[in-house]
């Protein structure tokens, strides 16, 4: 009687200790941002190779980029309050997204110097990253439906290989970000 | 709410209140008890001039929750107390 009360006492603090690092973890805006701020770059690319928008894409995704990382940087200023202390989980969780963001940025900006994106090969390689991301996400927060969010990254990944040389691929990357990157990051914001 | 701060680091009173599925009024009686006990510590600051509470689990809360799970796990047979 009294093992089974503290089995169950124990089993009720280690789910509020889980839900507590899951609350912790991926609340911040960057997704959000990051994810409408390159559907927006997609879906301007393709404005600006059908002839609806006066621009080249290679500005346009400068000052995307530059926007996304602006954001980033401000929304890092010191603050006055003394800062809380962080689980490691959220920090390697920190970590992962900015080594991804670094990574895909520094890919897209000397692939667009060297002329090579129009090659098709962006789309399915930041897909991949972006689903093997999330799934590392699901377990540093503890939140399992981040797997599902992977999943469908790398379809998208499919998917994009299959557009390859296809105009629609860029429509279709714009609705990936969206879907899967500004969408989650409004659930992960909106949840308790 | 002491278990839920450990993993959270901080949180605010929504988010506490949420998770032990309980009302404000609960909510705000027990916090301060624990405020009272020297377990929480409480900053106030104003989010999209909102006012929002923020809670953070101090050192002496978090011996507290140590010390309450060694007494748990010392109720179940050894085996058990090992995992």
């Amino acid at each position: 009687m009294i093992d089974d009360q503290a089995r169950a006492d124990i089993a009720l603090i280690r789910a509020a200790l889980d839900q507590g690092r899951a609350y912790a973890t991926a609340r911040g805006p960057d997704m959000i941002v990051w994810g409408l701020l390159i559907g927006a770059g997609y879906l301007g690319t393709w404005a600006c190779l059908t002839g609806q928008l006066p621009l080249r894409p290679g500005p346009l995704w400068l000052g995307v980029l530059a926007l996304g990382w602006i954001f980033y940087v401000v929304r890092r200023r010191p603050s006055q309050e003394p800062a809380p202390p962080r689980r490691p989980l959220v920090i390697a969780l920190r970590m992962l997204w900015l080594g991804i963001g670094i990574c895909l940025t520094l890919t897209a900006v000397v692939g667009n110097y060297r002329g090579d994106m129009g090659a098709g090969w962006f789309e399915p390689f930041a897909a991949g990253i972006l689903g093997a991301a999330f799934f590392a996400s699901a377990t540093l927060s503890n939140l399992p439906w981040l797997r599902w969010v992977a999943a469908a990254w790398w379809v998208g990944e499919l998917a994009a290989f299959w557009l390859h040389g296809n105009i629609l691929i860029l429509p279709f990357s714009a609705a990936l970000y969206v879907l899967l990157l500004a969408g989650p990051g409004l659930v992960l914001r909106l949840r308790p | 709410m002491v278990a839920f701060l450990a993993g959270a680091g901080e949180a605010d009173f929504a988010a506490i209140r949420d998770a032990t599925k309980t009302t404000d009024g609960n909510a705000g009686v027990h916090l301060r008890k624990l405020e009272d006990a020297g377990y929480v510590t409480v900053s106030k600051q104003f989010v999209a001039r909102r006012p929002q509470s923020l809670y953070r689990l101090t050192d002496r809360g978090r011996e507290a929750l140590l010390t309450y799970v060694a007494h748990l796990e010392a109720l179940l047979p050894p085996k058990e107390s090992q995992s």
